[in-house]
Order: structure tokens, then C-alpha cells, then sequence
């Protein structure tokens, strides 16, 4: 049976920036696909370019060479009013979960409200609903600066759905919050994929994430993409060594969380 | 020094006096706050990578504002008479006076509400963006709001200044408690009228900064 249309192809993207003199390659000849219902992670170290590359997705980082294809369309070249419409239907979080500090979560969450041109009456029962989907049901006059990190992520996610987009771009989303936290963020974001449809794509430097939830990914190193594929696979026979640097770090993390807690028990390690 | 005399200068002069700064003071500050928030408007969205950038545009504007910004407020002043005699006829006045002031407050403000405006979270405005929404709503709605507090701090320093420059304007006799304070204070040696006038404004200033304040802190959250 042939694979149905990605919803996301990158088709060899570069992006360059202009630092003076010097011209910086962020992101070197990348091509992707992401298939659609599907949550893909991007992978690698800080500075591998794996912001850059998410933003080219929504055009907030227009590409230098390349093409982006949005559920078959060239977007690449979209401006104005059009490439407003296409950046409703891309919600976008952050790890510093950017929102407006000096509003409440409503006026936040109808801040994309407003953006897509929904009537003020409509915006209120579509924020309840949104804040019962992430599980904020009464925090809606609260500002942010009274809410805990996770809390802020959640609002940032219902937000980032307000206008029901078939994808959702997470940067770094869980690397400010702590692990448990990030578990309820996951799942959050599980469940959004598997009951919504949202197709998610995920940058981390975190592998617990990509451990966690994503369907295939991709591992990125100094602009390049340099492997990538289900993410059981790539994990259990990594070829790069970018790669297996990753994994190492994962797992000595969990080496010494091991070391530290047979310490405090007393138990052999 | 004669505390009848001071009494009677106050009492036949202060409340016309007052009027006067009062007047110039706040149509230089409504002025300097709409036109100078317009241009900072200007200025940022073209040196904004995300917006308009406009290298041309924002060189000009910030050119003029810089310009006008370097010159003293009394050299500024007397450079404008002419100009002013051409609006109203008379420049010796009130009226007079305000229109200078607000020459000045222009570029004044404009660059301390582009301050507030480049000092918001970059993120946050990426994330403004990443919604889709126009500009004019990323404005209104998220920039805004976040810059709120520093931009009345900066309202508040502008009155501040605006109530200092309003002494000079009453050199050339428009007026105000600057010019009073100069005319009994200084030219007669009232130095009773002098001392009165000094402790206004210390009050003044206070009482300005201490609600200037109140009201930053209040739209903080």
C-alpha cells in the first residue's frame, strides 16, 4: 500500500545568517518528511540547528535555499496575509513557554482567539474548553506569574491548539521543567496526538523525551541531519557517533541517579 | 527678606503661575506621549527582524529624533520662536510656550517608549507571530501590555522634565512657575518667592513619581 502524502516535507533546506562578515551555516542541505498523526523528534546537541530548522517549518526562519511543503502546498514563499492562515493551522510552544505576562491565561489563550478573526462571544466557551483539555479548568482570570512552570506550558499548549492546527512545533518544551513535570507535559502531548490527530514535531537535546514519545526520529549534528528512522531502531543500533554520544549521556544520567539513590539506601549499586 | 512681600507676590501670582506650567505642561506631555509613541512605533517595527526591517525608514526617523534630542532644550527654544510666531503669532505666551515644549517632548519619548518596546521578551513576540496574528494585534495585544510599566515609568519622567524645560520657556516670559520664580526670585531678589517656588516643586516632583510608580506597579503582574 503506498504511504499516503507527508504533511511536512523539507526538501533540501539551508539556512544562512549573515553575522557581519562571516556567514553562519545553521542548517546544511536538510530533508524531512513527517508523516501526518505521527510525533517526530529532532535530536542533537545545543547549537546542532535544531531551532533553526523547526522555525522554517512555520517560516519564522525563512530558508535560505529550499523548499517547505505544508500538506502538499509550497508555503516557502508565502507572506502577508497568507502566511498568517498558514501559521493558524501551526501551533508553536517554547521552553521559555513565552506568554504575555502582564495578561491572564484567557486573554492569553484568546490572544490566537483573536488572531484567527473569532467573534469575542465565541472566544469564552472555546478557552473553557481549552483549559479543560490541559487541565486549567480555573485558572482562567490568573496571571502567569502565579503559576508553576509546568502550569505555564499548559496554558502555551492550549494556546498553541486554539485553533484547532494540524500541527504542533514543540521547542524544547520540557527542557526548563523538571522530570515529573515533563512526564505530565508528555502526556499531555500524547494524548493530543492520539485523540486530536496533531501531528507533532519535537526538538530536544533531552533523549528521556524521545524515549518517551516520539513515533520516528531524526539526529541532527552541525546543521546536518545525520541519521534518523523509528526511534526504537536508531536508539538500539545507533551508527553515528553523534549519536551514541547522546545515548551515552542519556544513560549516565540515569548511571548516576542510580549511584546517588543505592548511596542513600545503602544498597549495592 | 520680607515674608509680607513674599506672602503677596504668591497670593497675586502663584495660581496664574500654576495654571500656566500646568497647561504647557500637560499639552507638551499629551503630545509628546501620541506622536512620540507613533514614531517609537516606526522606529521599532523597521529595525525588527521579524516585522518590517527597514533600514532606510528607521535611519531617517532616528535621525531627525536624534537630532532634535541633542540640542538643549534653550537653544532648541530660541530656534523655534520664529517658527512659532509663524503658528500663532505671538510666542511670549502660554500657547507659546506648550508648542515648544511638545517639539521637545516628541523625540524625547519616542525613544524612551522604543526602549520599552525593544526591552520585551523576544520570545514572547516570536510566539505573537507563530499565532498568525496581524501586526497591528501583536501590538496592541502582547507588546503593549508587556511594555506597560515601563512605558509609564517613562510618562513619569517625562512630565518630570517636561515641568523642568517649563522654568526655561519663562525666560522668555511664557509663563508658568519657572518664569515667577525667575522674575520675583531672581530679578526682584524676593529670594522668599524663590524658596516657595523650590519647595513646590520638590512636592511636586514627589507626589508625580510617588503615583507614577503606584500606577506601574498596579498594571505589573
Amino acid at each position: 500500500m503506498e504511504q499516503p502524502a507527508p504533511i511536512i516535507e523539507l526538501r533540501d533546506i539551508c539556512v544562512r545568517f549573515q553575522d557581519g562578515k562571516r556567514t553562519v551555516d545553521a542548517v546544511k542541505h536538510v530533508s524531512l518528511n513527517v508523516r501526518k498523526g505521527e510525533i517526530f523528534g529532532i535530536v542533537g546537541f545545543s547549537g546542532a540547528g535544531k531551532s533553526t530548522l523547526v522555525r522554517t517549518i512555520n517560516l519564522l526562519e525563512r530558508p535560505s535555499e529550499g523548499r517547505v511543503i505544508i500538506s502538499g502546498r509550497d508555503v516557502t514563499d508565502l507572506r502577508g496575509k497568507q502566511l498568517r492562515e498558514l501559521r493558524r493551522d501551526i501551533g508553536m510552544i517554547f521552553q521559555g513557554f513565552n506568554l504575555i505576562g502582564n495578561a491572564t491565561v484567557a486573554r492569553n489563550i484568546a490572544f490566537a482567539l483573536k488572531a484567527a478573526g473569532v467573534p469575542k462571544q465565541a472566544r469564552e466557551p472555546r478557552i473553557r474548553e481549552l483549559l479543560a483539555l490541559v487541565g486549567l479548568e480555573d485558572k482562567a482570570d490568573v496571571y502567569p506569574s502565579q503559576l508553576s512552570g509546568g502550569q505555564k506550558q499548559r496554558v502555551s499548549i492550549a494556546r498553541a491548539l486554539a485553533n484547532n492546527p494540524q500541527i504542533l512545533l514543540c521547542d524544547e518544551a520540557t527542557s526548563a521543567l523538571d522530570l515529573e513535570t515533563t512526564e505530565g507535559i508528555l502526556s499531555l502531548l500524547r494524548r493530543v496526538n492520539r485523540e486530536l490527530g496533531v501531528t507533532v514535531v519535537f526538538i530536544t537535546h533531552q533523549l528521556e523525551v524521545a524515549q518517551r514519545i516520539f513515533d520516528r526520529v531524526a539526529v541532527m549534528e552541525s546543521g546536518r541531519i545525520v541519521e534518523h528512522g523509528p526511534t526504537f531502531d536508531v536508539f538500539r543500533n545507533p551508527q553515528e557517533t553523534v549519536t551514541r554520544g547522546l545515548i551515552e549521556q542519556f544513560l549516565l544520567s540515569y548511571r548516576n541517579v542510580g549511584a546517588l539513590l543505592s548511596e542513600e539506601t545503602g544498597e549495592a549499586a | 527678606m520680607n515674608w509680607q512681600s513674599t506672602l503677596e507676590i504668591l497670593q497675586d501670582n502663584l495660581g496664574k503661575a500654576l495654571a500656566d506650567t500646568f497647561f504647557m505642561v500637560s499639552i507638551a506631555t499629551v503630545v509628546g506621549v501620541v506622536f512620540g509613541t507613533l514614531l517609537a512605533i516606526a522606529l521599532f517595527l523597521t529595525q525588527h527582524h521579524l516585522f518590517s526591517p527597514n533600514a532606510a525608514v528607521n535611519n531617517v526617523v532616528g535621525f531627525i529624533v536624534n537630532a532634535i534630542r541633542s540640542m538643549p532644550f534653550l537653544i532648541l527654544l530660541v530656534v523655534l520662536i520664529p517658527l512659532i510666531q509663524l503658528i500663532i503669532g505671538d510666542p511670549y505666551t502660554p500657547l507659546g510656550g506648550a508648542i515648544a515644549l511638545s517639539i521637545a517632548a516628541i523625540p524625547f519619548f519616542a525613544r524612551i517608549a522604543e526602549n520599552s518596546f525593544t526591552e520585551v521578551d523576544s520570545g514572547l513576540i516570536e510566539a505573537a507571530i507563530a499565532t498568525g496574528a496581524p501586526t497591528r494585534q501583536i501590538l496592541c495585544d502582547a507588546i503593549f501590555p508587556q511594555a506597560l510599566p515601563s512605558f509609564i515609568r517613562g510618562i513619569v519622567l517625562t512630565i518630570i522634565s517636561l515641568l523642568g524645560y517649563s522654568a526655561m520657556v519663562g525666560t522668555i516670559g511664557a509663563g508658568g512657575i519657572g518664569d515667577m520664580a525667575i522674575q520675583f526670585g531672581y530679578n526682584r531678589y524676593e529670594t522668599g518667592v524663590l524658596i516657595a517656588i523650590v519647595v513646590l516643586l520638590v512636592v511636586l516632583v514627589q507626589a508625580i513619581q510617588w503615583i507614577g510608580d503606584l500606577i506601574a506597579r498596579a498594571v505589573t503582574h
